[in-house]
């Protein structure tokens, strides 16, 4: 949707608003004339007379009943239109602004809000597959109680008000005793909470809030805490670094901020002939991540190195500058020595960035090296600070303690989950606790180890706010009524509490809504902006600006990071984070964007370090750190550091039934869910573990020096990379030249025997920035939200029956050892000259007058043939029920589940049996067209219709819309100097361009 | 034949034995009077229960859906559309010997070309099949038929899957009709001989008020030589129009100009195989050493000498062609076949159709009975082998290797396969049972007692006129 159209749409949905359709009757009825006016003419006696016998004569039969449609419709509801509303998602201690898509009541799809700068309508695979928790069949619907052996309060439980009596109980009765009540919350940057969770503790006797975070990585914290004195941790502005340099960290996917770093990165990363500069990016890293993957120059170090390398890089830069250097050993001194230059060439232009889960030494040092070259402070690449900085390993440790000394006689846990991420000793103490309750989504690990359990709203059903890292406050306004009927939002239980335990200090307010929003109104102002704040959907505030740092607390810091010759490195995954997402199959099946491995965690490592164990691809090993174990199945991958295994935390779970009985729970390595290196060792086992892969071949180019037992390749010409030096000279992107084509590669002869198609209207294409692709697969899961596209599980995924319309390929470039990444995303190409149209034998794939290729599912009888004969494979046929399979293999077959209501109605859902394939979001064209025509234009205009991967794309690499319109982006993105077709050769003649990457390998020194 | 060194040379007789025409009625149609062996009711069970095993698989397929079998995104056929090409390629043979060699006067075709045709009209029937159940929604399969309908939609006469549903009913249409027209004399013969009530009104029915009067063969005769008319070009288009489902695509291995003629002559060797192979089961189990002699089946084993070289040739060329292109997607796929991972699928593919035929080479071996039986097998497990290998091998690994994959079949796709032979060898069973295996009435035209000779008794003769308006 255009930015206009949509936001002329925005509405909010105040409560106010909801009371004013159901319970004000419209007054018209005053006006309207009494039936009979004057006394019953003879006329009328009759007619009442015979209408009276025709009701006798037909008394027999069951009175008819009238539908009769509201005269007056309730304001916007109109069935078959959408309404937005702005809203955020709280995303650990990031929020993502939001605008959600609502039909008839319930909501269909999230989108970034565009007009917040932080995401500017962008998002990410996490937040696009939100939608799918807030449908989550799992939720638990009634409150949970009395379901272990313990002390079980009597009383009633039938509403959240009778629960947390029960529990404002049980705190009373502790705190009478003389224990501590603990309350664990979620990481959050909600201003209420904060709010509330201080009511608690000033108010509530012998009661604390502990943020207890699923998985820790407080080293950025510490370092900012004692570099600049404040709570919270720097934000960099990419888009103004011109050199930035990496240590380990994987800013563009696991990171929280990855949404707004990848738009800044990405903005620099797209040389035009005009303007043929980007930034440059040095990764410094012993794993291949997908940040890596898209550096222009990468260092390999051991992990044990990266402090080395650091204080090193430190040192040099501090020589520079005249400040002492650290005394502490350095390493990879020479790749350190060479990037310093660059850094003080770029100055304040230039930035390092340390990986989140690397020691408070290393981001101090990085942070140091930052204020040295000047890239700290306003204006500067580090400006904002995001203010709340999460979970504390300090927090959880006075935790631990209080729990040892038996001082804690009760425990809330809301929206945690220890019983799975903690480490076997807090496990056991916090199941000590006599009084435990849980608030949660699903019936979770610690659900299960409580006495009452109150089910938790989702965030898209409940009233909230969260601060963002540019001071703006952003609402949280509810799309919908919380499914479960029971549901409290961590607010609404901390308000109860709170008003059961000390009524007099919420100020008067009866409901949790009127406390939020008397907070929110002292907080904007008027009942206007109030207003304006829910149709917007935030209110721009002052930020954190980073002060003036202080370097002479460097020395307080000691290098930390020493894991022996194996290191695992334990880190969130990139599709269900830390395990708090994942009861979701869209995520659980949304592929690594390197490894393409799905539904679990696996053991990744080198060739070398493979070789060494004596192991192979999908053969189980025993990981052991300190004395702990855990099995997972090897993957070898390309471009890492020998003796580096990386595995991610969020699988294993125990409960729900979609997350159970996938990957290991690597929390079960970790020190208070603190995740990073580890020192390992590795023993084989004789098991093998098939994992579930949707890409096995990453070459381009199929050569004994990539893969030993494969047969010898040409070079295919489907992914092409450059240099920015070779942009510049304007080299050209090769095809593959034929016998029979001319040397400007186009054929001398004409290859059609019919003239082509004849686009009158509209001619819909994309382009593909593939130097902007970071491969983050927010495309993949918003195509999936968008069109209705199902999970098939782990077993059709190993059957190479994977769903997806969109998928990023990725491949290697350049050697084995030092190996280049394309992520090239592949969706229909909506050929020209289709070779899935001419062989389908009963029509059911044509071509559009608008050059879309459509596949009629109505017509389709499943023949396959336009999948043999797709030379990009991208044609998706449901091989089984998938629209129902999973979920009935997961709960059983019976009643309809409310996953139904996630659906898409402007979408078929398609049986099995019958083709599928990406449509260029035809649903959203045909919206576009409406709304142009309603708007008296003959043409839809530019930017106006966004497909769903482009709106989602947070480094806006892809581009849709009319190619017959000379002045489109799309077209003139289409003439690019570096645009190229895939498979060019074959005169499919695709719709969709894609710009070759640019890398830009010149070192920048002065 | 007198030649100056005195020896006398005859050519070897087409029917051994000398039996008499009244031999032959009763050898033939006494197999269909007699009651059913414990043998022969055995191996028939057996047959069926392949057969039903198979159904229910296919049931299975259609309750469940095409996710039961091993298809996956790069590879949307498999052992489906194999097995499609596979048993056309054997319903070939049947209608080529009986056809092309009743045209060109080859007498010894009259020992197998009933049973051949049978062949044919079974292998058709199993290769139907495949197509039909291979799609996704085989209760809408009705719409590749191109008929007025409420929803104004025609057919796509522009893929070859539509030209295929054409060539595959025309032939099989016309296959039927040539085998059941050749049948009409043989079936008002065992009308005459069957004693059972219910067989004789069957037989009686079938053999169409056929009275053996000299008008009768005159039409018979004249129908019979327009039908194998028609049917030699289809034995040609029907293959290459299977081949172009293949051709017609864009797919490196699969978008070749040599398929049509390299098909159709695959086609006639693995035809040949599968009679050869049939043939000699049906000789030895029952009895008609004299009717299907040596000097038959060697005169086969030459074709299939014949139609190896040409496959052989074909393969040679396609490799040849795919390096000479410089079309570095078409000769990986061929690099691809021979040394990927479906090497073994190509490999056991060469060895069987090129490597083992070459044994004919030698009249001895020609001659030699379990050899050729061997031979045979192979050339059909070698000929499934060449489909698998066009089918999967193109398809695992195209253009992108993003999107390579890898295809092994289930259970039920091995199941449906195993059905389709249960399906051919129970219908097979029933054929040489109850309908004459050996065309009664042309073999009778081909004893040598049939020809007039002055040196043997006119009793002969008589006799056979007498059977002939009698009987056959």
């Amino acid at each position: 949707m255009a930015n206009q159209t949509q936001h002329d749409l925005l509405f909010q949905a105040s409560m106010e608003h909801f009371a004013a359709v159901t319970g004000e009757e419209p007054s018209e009825s005053e006006h309207l004339p009494p039936i009979l006016e004057s006394p019953v003419s003879r006329r009328s006696f009759m007619a009442m007379l015979s209408a009276a016998m025709a009701v006798t004569a037909a008394a027999c039969r069951r009175p008819d009943y009238k539908l009769v449609p509201a005269i007056k419709n309730p304001e916007y509801a109109i069935p078959g239109v959408p309404l937005y509303y702005s809203t955020c998602y709280m995303h650990k201690n990031v929020v993502h602004p939001l605008v959600v898509r609502v039909r008839e009541g319930r909501p269909v799809k999230v989108e970034g809000n565009d007009l917040h700068p932080i995401v500017s309508g962008k998002s990410n695979a996490l937040i696009q597959a939100t939608l799918f928790e807030l449908y989550d069949p799992e939720r638990i619907r009634p409150i949970l109680v009395g379901r272990r052996t313990g002390v079980i309060p009597s009383g009633n439980y039938s509403t959240p008000t009778n629960a947390i009596a029960q529990i404002a109980n049980a705190i009373r009765q502790t705190a009478a005793d003389g224990k501590q009540v603990r309350i664990l919350l979620d990481e959050h940057c909600s201003p209420m909470l904060q709010m509330l969770a201080q009511l608690v503790e000033q108010h509530v006797p012998n009661t604390k809030v502990v943020v207890f975070p699923w998985a820790i990585a407080d080293g950025a914290a510490e370092a900012t805490k004692a570099l600049f004195g404040i709570d919270g941790t720097l934000v960099p502005n990419l888009e103004r670094a011109d050199v930035i340099v990496s240590c380990d960290a994987d800013f563009l996917s696991t990171d929280r901020n990855a949404v707004h770093l990848t738009r800044g990165f990405a903005s620099r990363r797209r040389p035009t002939r005009n303007n043929p500069t980007m930034s440059r990016f040095i990764a410094v890293e012993g794993r291949y991540s997908q940040t890596g993957a898209a550096a222009d120059k990468r260092v390999l170090i051991h992990p044990n190195q990266y402090e080395g390398f650091l204080t090193a890089l430190y040192n040099a830069i501090a020589r520079a500058k005249g400040v002492t250097p650290l005394s502490y050993p350095t390493a990879a001194s020479a790749a350190a020595e060479s990037i310093a230059r660059e850094l003080l060439t770029a100055g304040e232009r230039g930035c390092v960035l340390v990986g989140e889960h690397l020691s408070s030494y290393a981001h101090a040092v990085g942070m140091a090296i930052n204020v040295l070259i000047g890239s700290v402070g306003q204006g500067k690449i580090f400006e904002y600070v995001l203010p709340m900085s999460g979970g504390k390993r300090a927090a959880v440790e006075t935790l631990r303690d209080d729990l040892r000394n038996d001082r804690i006689g009760a425990v809330l846990f809301s929206n945690v989950n220890p019983e799975y991420t903690a480490d076997d000793e807090l496990k056991t103490l916090l199941r000590r606790v006599p009084h435990r309750f849980a608030h949660s989504l699903i019936d979770d690990e610690t659900a299960q180890q409580c006495s009452i359990t109150i089910p938790s709203a989702h965030q898209y059903e409940s009233w909230g706010d969260a601060l963002a890292f540019d001071g703006s406050y952003c609402i949280q306004q509810p799309l919908i009524a919380p499914l479960p009927a029971n549901a409290l939002s961590s607010g609404e239980l901390l308000f109860g509490l709170i008003k059961e335990l000390a009524p007099d200090t919420v100020g008067g307010a009866e409901k949790y809504f009127d406390f939020f929003k008397q907070a929110v109104l002292r907080r904007v102002g008027s009942e206007a902006e109030w207003e304006q704040l829910l149709r917007k959907g935030y209110v721009p505030g002052t930020p954190t600006v980073a002060p003036a740092a202080n370097l002479s607390v460097l020395s307080s810091f000691r290098p930390a990071l020493q894991v022996g010759e194996l290191a695992l490195l334990v880190v969130p995954s990139s599709s269900v984070y830390d395990g708090s997402h994942t009861n979701n199959p869209w995520l659980l099946e949304c592929p690594d964007p390197v490894t393409k491995h799905t539904w679990e965690n696996v053991a990744i490592m080198s060739k070398g370090t493979a070789a060494k164990l004596g192991i192979g691809d999908e053969e189980v090993i025993t990981v052991r750190v300190n004395g702990k174990s855990m099995e997972l199945p090897v993957l070898t991958q390309y471009g890492m550091h020998d003796g580096v295994i990386v595995t991610t935390l969020g699988y294993g779970r125990a409960a729900g039934k979609v997350a159970a009985g996938y990957g290991q729970n690597a929390y079960a390595l970790l020190m208070s869910g603190t995740f990073g290196y580890y020192a390992t060792t590795v023993t084989r086992t004789e098991k093998r573990s098939p994992i579930a892969r949707t890409q096995k071949y990453f070459h381009s180019q199929f050569t004994k020096q990539w893969e030993p037992d494969a047969p010898e390749d040409k070079f295919r010409p489907i992914v092409h990379d450059l240099t920015l030096d070779e942009f510049k000279q304007g080299k050209e992107l090769k095809g593959i030249e034929f016998p029979s084509s001319g040397s400007d590669g186009h054929f001398k002869i004409p290859l059609n025997i019919v003239e082509g198609y004849q686009y009158k209207g509209h001619k819909w294409g994309m382009v593909i920035d593939l130097s902007a692709c970071t491969g983050c697969n927010a495309c993949v899961i918003a195509c999936e939200s968008e069109n209705n596209i199902p999970p098939v599980g782990k077993d059709q995924v190993l059957r190479g029956r994977v769903m997806h319309w969109i998928r990023l390929d990725r491949y290697y470039l350049g050697t084995p050892d030092d190996p280049r990444s394309v992520v090239e995303p592949m969706l229909c190409q909506h050929c020209e000259n289709a070779p899935c149209e001419n062989v389908c034998p009963v029509a059911a794939t044509v071509h559009s007058p608008e050059g879309l290729n459509e596949m009629v599912y109505n017509r389709c009888v499943g023949t396959r043939y336009c999948l043999n004969n797709c030379p990009y494979k991208v044609r998706r046929f449901n091989f089984l029920a998938y629209f129902r399979r999973f979920y009935e293999e997961k709960l059983g077959t019976g009643e309809p589940h409310p996953l139904d209501l996630a659906m898409n109605p402007d979408v078929t859902v398609r049986m099995r049996g019958v083709m599928e394939k990406c449509t260029f979001c035809v649903q959203r064209i045909n919206e576009a067209k409406y709304h142009a025509k309603d708007a008296g234009h003959a043409r839809v205009p530019d930017g106006a219709v966004q497909t769903a991967c482009e709106q989602a794309c947070p480094a806006s690499a892809i581009t849709f819309g009319n190619l017959n319109d000379p002045d489109s982006r799309v077209s003139k993105l289409r003439n690019s100097e570096r645009s190229f077709l895939v498979l060019q050769e074959l005169n499919v003649r695709p719709s969709v361009t894609y710009l070759a990457k640019v890398r830009n390998t010149t070192p920048t020194v002065a | 034949m007198h030649r100056p060194d005195g020896i006398h040379y005859e050519r070897e007789p087409l029917v051994l034995g000398e039996p008499t025409l009244h031999d032959i009625t009763a050898k033939i149609a006494g197999i269909a009077e007699e009651k059913p062996s414990p043998k022969y009711l055995m191996a028939l069970s057996f047959t069926s229960a392949i057969a039903a095993w198979g159904v229910g698989c296919i049931l299975y397929t259609i309750l469940t859906g095409i996710g039961v079998w091993g298809l996956n995104n790069p590879i949307g056929w498999g052992w489906d559309i194999t097995n499609f090409v596979f048993w056309i390629g054997i319903g070939h043979a049947g209608t080529l010997i009986s056809a092309i060699l009743f045209l060109f006067r080859q007498k010894w075709r009259t020992a197998i070309n009933r049973s051949a045709e049978a062949m044919t009209i079974f292998a058709v029937i199993c290769a139907g099949l495949f197509p039909l159940i291979h799609v996704g929604r085989i209760w809408f399969a009705y719409w590749l038929i191109p008929y007025p309908n409420q929803m104004q939609m025609w057919t796509n006469f522009r893929s070859p899957l539509e030209w295929d549903v054409f060539a595959v009913s025309t032939y099989l249409t016309v296959s039927l009709i040539f085998w059941f027209l050749g049948m009409v004399p043989d079936l008002a013969t065992l009308r005459d001989v069957v004693k059972n009530k219910l067989a004789k009104r069957l037989y009686g029915f079938f053999s169409l008020g056929w009275s053996g009067s000299m008008r009768h063969w005159h039409r018979y005769e004249m129908a019979y030589l327009i039908l194998a008319g028609l049917s030699t070009p289809l034995v040609l288009s029907v293959h290459s129009v299977v081949s172009l489902d293949f051709t017609a695509g864009i797919l490196p291995g699969w978008h070749t100009t040599i398929f049509p003629p390299y098909f159709v002559a695959g086609a006639i060797f693995s035809g040949f195989a599968m009679v050869m192979t049939l043939l000699v089961i049906a000789r030895e189990v029952l009895d008609l050493k004299e009717y299907i002699t040596l000097k038959h089946l060697e005169n086969m084993n030459k074709i299939i000498l014949a139609t190896g070289m040409m496959v052989g040739y074909a393969y040679a060329m396609e490799f040849f062609i795919a390096q000479y292109s410089g079309n570095p997607y078409e000769s990986f796929v061929f690099i691809n076949r021979a040394t990927g991972d479906y090497a073994w699928a190509y490999w056991t593919m060469v060895l069987c159709n090129v490597v083992s035929p070459q044994v004919f080479w030698f009249k001895k071996l020609r001659r030699n009975i379990p050899l050729m039986f061997i031979v045979s097998i192979l050339v059909n497990i070698g000929m499934w082998f060449e489909r698998f290998t066009i089918i999967a091998t193109s398809l695992h690994h195209d253009f992108l290797p993003a999107s390579w994959g890898y295809y092994t079949p289930t259970w039920v796709e091995v199941s449906i396969f195993a059905g389709t032979f249960g399906i051919f060898l129970t219908l097979f069973l029933l054929f040489a049972k109850y309908i004459p295996v050996i065309a009664i009435a042309e073999v009778k035209a081909i004893l040598p007692t049939a020809q007039p000779r002055h040196h043997h008794g006119t009793s002969a003769m008589q006799h056979s006129q007498v059977e002939h308006t009698h009987g056959s």
